[in-house]
């Protein structure tokens, strides 16, 4: 024959073999596009934005991470690469095959082919069928199509990884049952050792910050989670050629095995006898430590241990001896395999339970130490971190025309964080180390202080040191006076002045913006300015006054999307105004913003209740206290902007007050602790004994 | 010309064919026998290239057999529980061999079929297992290659249809010098087709000769001998193996016909006569001179 002829001809013979496939194949696509398209078509928009709706929602469909077609193609995939091979499987089926006068690496390559091309072309119609539709519904064709297109070659791409894997467990097995659970192992086994990992690091090491956890990597490790990660992310040539180069790899590593695979193999549960213990032994550890930690969690105890990794360790060795047997007399075949795992696991715990590698101890030297970033999860929580997205020819535009997309702080801090002074961070881990086993025995919350080392190799080492909270403001304030703190933790100390074109300023009652005030100063980035100057000189100290007010600098992008009133921007991005910041308020004054007059306020009664240790009181005081009080009083919002933690407040409060308009309004306050606070609960509980 | 140099396969720690070396000539039809796990399966598996061997080598006119369609071209192999491909029917699997086997006769594939009785629109899972051996058997033989493997193949099949089975091997075998290799556990299928017969036991080769060569050189003589006088007095003799009832002796003995025709007239004996051993005769003789109970070994 030919090498044309053998190859459409067994390809034809292959085809027969798996109509059941075919079929199935295409009536999963025909339902999961087609179908689809037709109803989305038949959806009511709103008609001033249908084109667009309803391009995004077929572009959606059509597009490589549209996820249940993500879940058809690995379903598929699976399906397809061990039913493809199982004849593999099955003496009677290897005899005919192997007997008749075709090579086994043209079996191979003809049946990978067909497997492949029983997803591709069923899947190219239905979606070609589905831009059609899509087309003829209103959508913008040729967006559509493009996005077809290139969604059918990334998904191929990815399908072939994993449709490859699968076969490459029907290589290393000779049965179907063991080959899927052995897709299983494949897939699952790097995630779970990976957040094993974490799991352990996190419970015994103090200074282990999950940012970066040991579980990023598990899409470089599974397959089925590489498919996932990289629908989740745009298509760029770097992850075209990663695919690419993973799918060679994987059909290279399928060929030699099926080449080396021995007939004899079928109905073993493993092909080659040198994978048994490869496999074995490290399901066997990873078991033995999920055990220890399960255990670990639910006793506390190292006994508790102990007995997890050795139930975990010799269930897993037991259970996989009898499949690798078939056979459950066999379970305690290879039992000093058994104990090597269960040392390997119990080394593997020593590592972290008695940091054994040193890693809380651990401290960059500083000519190794390129630059540094740090901040505590309480200090300036307030911040608002984000992006304003204007949302012109785009589907969310019926939404609004402006959109804040929030980041996250670990992001945007590590992004833009470089301490002035490096060696701060180097002293805060210092003191950490001294004071780690005294400041443990501390009662009260603990504050976690997030250091990321920067070295001059181009690493970067996290770390994540506990503090009690009432040490806080000794051990960070220096480094909160850092210049690269603030310009890192504070976006408006990079705003441009002359980008200023509108301030709004709020109390809990009044607000205003300055271009509405009667003032013949407009100039607004005098007011920025002063602000910056303001936040560049606050001390952590500073943060135990009780705000006045709020503030927002806008420039034009912001004072669109403030003015849009769809827009979720109008709660963003306000900075507090305390009374040490002179430059400001007196900027504000200017152009007719008293703040400490706008917070002024006829308090009519206050009733306090307790919290805490005082759970259940609730009483009007006296109202010769509401001078004294009304100094410590905090409103409820503005906790957030100062260093007060909730866990210090024991009292808080109801204020009833008259506003400018004459009209009554209460309002939620904290009672700042301090002398004040503590007459005012002695003064309770005595009430409360002679009742 | 089939030959096994040194073949030698092994399953774990089984030893399923132990250093074989046997050749096996066209024409000839050569009877695999032997008891289950004798290794006979095995053997057919690797001289058909299912099996990789892990020493020795297995050739067909001189080519390895293994990853080598043009000698896998020139056999066809019968399992003992053939594969047909699914929901496939005779006419089916007629057109798969048709592709991988270019000599395939397909006006005698059909002949056959209707001789045999069978349905070519007939899904073969609805056939008896005796008539999927019929089908397999038809397969094998209309596929015109130089070789057919058959591993019990005559299991299964019914007196008459053996003989027909048998009938037509002939009749190929005269007409395009097909070699039948048969294997089977009961020598009583083999006797009358085989020329050469090799008897595994335990993976090896316990004995292969030609059956004609084996008939030849012995010979089962009855006779009565004259008053006091034993068959060990016969000169000339070799006496292999010695039953009386009475007077009447019947004697295994090893030698040409002429050569104990004129040992037995030369005692001038009051009776003697050459009966002829059946093939499961010659082999409990020959198997027992090697120190085996063939009883135990096969039947």
């Amino acid at each position: 024959m030919t090498l044309r002829n053998w190859f459409f001809n067994w390809m034809i013979e292959e085809g027969k073999r798996r109509l059941w496939a075919i079929a199935l194949s295409c009536l999963v696509f025909f339902f999961s596009l087609p179908v689809v398209a037709v109803f989305l078509s038949g959806t009511e928009y709103n008609p001033e934005f249908r084109k667009i709706r309803f391009t995004e929602d077929i572009v959606a469909l059509l597009s490589y991470d549209n996820g249940w077609m993500i879940f058809i193609m690995m379903v598929l995939a699976v399906v397809l690469g061990i039913t493809g091979y199982a004849y593999l499987n099955s003496r009677k089926k290897v005899d005919f095959y192997h007997s008749i006068p075709i090579k086994r690496g043209k079996l191979f390559s003809v049946t990978y082919v067909v497997g492949v091309l029983i997803v591709a072309i069923p899947y190219l119609v239905c979606l070609l069928f589905s831009v059609l539709i899509g087309w003829l519904g209103g959508a913008d064709g040729r967006t559509i199509l493009g996005v077809a297109l290139t969604g059918w070659a990334y998904q191929m791409l990815s399908f072939l990884i994993v449709y490859t894997t699968s076969i490459i467990c029907v290589m290393l097995t000779g049965n179907t049952i063991v080959a899927l659970l052995g897709f299983g192992v494949i897939n699952g086994f790097f995630p779970l050792l990976l957040n094993l990992l974490d799991a352990y690091a996190y419970t015994w090491w103090k200074t282990f910050w999950n940012f970066q956890p040991m579980t990023g990597w598990v899409t470089r490790t599974s397959p089925i989670a590489f498919y996932i990660a990289g629908s989740v992310e745009d298509i760029t040539i770097g992850r075209i050629c990663s695919r690419l180069a993973v799918s060679v790899v994987l059909i290279l590593i399928a060929a030699f095995l099926h080449k080396k695979r021995p007939s004899e193999a079928a109905g073993k549960a493993m092909a080659f006898y040198p994978s048994q213990p490869v496999i074995r032994i490290p399901l066997t550890i990873v078991s033995a430590m999920s055990g220890l930690i399960f255990f670990h969690t639910l006793g506390h105890g190292f006994g508790w241990s102990m007995f997890g990794l050795l139930t975990g360790g010799m269930i897993c060795h037991c259970v996989i001896e009898i499949i690798y047997h078939f056979d459950f007399k066999k379970l305690f075949s290879h039992k000093i395999q058994l104990a090597v795992s269960l040392a390997v696991a119990f080394l593997g715990f020593s590592l972290f339970r008695w940091d054994i590698l040193g890693y809380d101890s651990w401290i960059p030297k500083e000519e190794k130490l390129e630059s540094v970033a740090v901040y505590a999860s309480d200090v300036d929580q307030w911040m608002d971190y984000g992006v304003l997205v204007n949302t012109e020819n785009s589907g969310e535009q019926e939404v609004s025309e402006y959109i804040w997309n929030w980041v996250s702080e670990d992001a945007y801090l590590l992004e833009h964080m470089e301490l002035e002074q490096k060696n701060l961070a180097l002293e805060l881990a210092k003191t950490w180390i001294e004071q780690e086993k005294s400041w443990a025995k501390e009662d009260g919350p603990q504050e976690r202080v997030y250091v990321e080392y920067r070295l001059t190799d181009g690493r970067k080492v996290h770390r994540c040191y506990q503090i009690p909270k009432r040490k806080m403001s000794q051990v960070f304030a220096g480094i909160y006076q850092d210049n690269g703190y603030k310009t890192g933790r504070y976006p408006v100390l990079s705003m441009k002045p002359e980008n200023v074109e509108e301030v709004r300023v709020k109390t809990l009652d009044q607000e205003a913006y300055l271009s509405d005030m009667q003032s013949q100063d407009t100039d607004m980035s005098v007011v920025l300015e002063a602000y910056q100057r303001d936040l560049m000189l606050a001390t952590l100290q500073d943060f135990n006054q009780i705000p006045l007010g709020e503030i927002k600098f806008l420039d034009h992008t912001r004072v669109a999307a403030e003015k849009e009133e769809r827009s979720n921007y109008s709660y963003q991005e306000f900075y507090p105004v305390y009374p040490s910041f002179t430059n400001t308020l007196k900027s504000l004054e200017d152009r007719g913003i008293d703040l400490e007059q706008w917070n002024e306020r006829e308090i009519k009664y206050i009733s306090l209740y307790g919290l805490y240790d005082f759970e259940g009181t609730y009483q009007e005081i006296d109202s010769e206290w509401i001078p004294e009080i009304k100094d410590v009083l905090l409103y409820n919002d503005y906790v957030r902007y100062t260093n007060y933690y909730y866990e210090d407040m024991e009292l808080q409060a109801d204020v009833c007050w008259v506003d400018k308009k004459g009209k009554e309004r209460i309002d939620s306050y904290y009672v700042i602790p301090g002398e004040t606070a503590d007459r005012l609960q002695e003064s309770i509980q005595k009430e409360n004994e002679n009742k | 010309m089939i030959e096994a140099v040194n073949l030698t396969k092994k399953f774990e720690d089984i030893m399923a064919v132990d250093h074989i070396n046997a050749s096996i000539k066209e024409g000839n039809v050569f009877g695999l026998v032997g008891t289950n796990g004798a290794g006979k399966s095995t053997f057919l598996r690797l001289v058909s290239g299912i099996l990789k061997p892990d020493e020795g080598s297995i050739t067909i006119d001189g080519e390895p057999v293994y990853e080598n369609e043009r000698a896998k071209a020139r056999f066809f192999y019968i399992s003992d529980e053939q594969y047909f491909l699914p929901n496939a029917t005779s006419a089916d699997m007629m057109a798969f061999y048709r592709k991988m086997y270019p000599q395939f006769d397909e006006k005698r594939f059909h002949y056959l079929l209707d001789s045999f009785g069978l349905q070519e629109k007939r899904k073969i899972g609805t056939f008896s297992k005796g008539m999927k051996k019929q089908l397999s058997v038809i397969c094998g033989i209309c596929s015109g290659t130089d070789y057919l493997f058959c591993d019990e193949t005559f299991d299964g099949l019914d007196p008459v249809m053996r003989q027909t089975v048998k009938s037509l091997f002939v009749g190929d075998m005269a007409e395009r010098n097909m070699t039948p290799i048969i294997a089977s556990h009961n020598l009583r299928e083999l006797e009358d087709i085989c020329d050469h017969v090799g008897l595994l036991h335990k993976g090896g080769i316990l004995l292969s000769k030609d059956l004609d060569e084996m008939k030849m050189n012995i010979h089962k003589v009855q006779c009565v001998l004259e008053n006091g006088m034993k068959p060990e007095q016969i000169p000339g003799l070799s006496i292999i193996k010695k039953e009386n009832r009475g007077r009447l002796y019947t004697l295994t003995v090893r030698g040409e016909k002429e050569q104990v025709e004129s040992a037995m007239t030369a005692v001038d004996p009051v009776f003697y006569e050459l009966i002829p051993l059946s093939l499961e005769e010659i082999f409990i003789s020959e198997t027992e001179v090697a120190g085996y109970d063939i009883k135990k070994l096969v039947l």
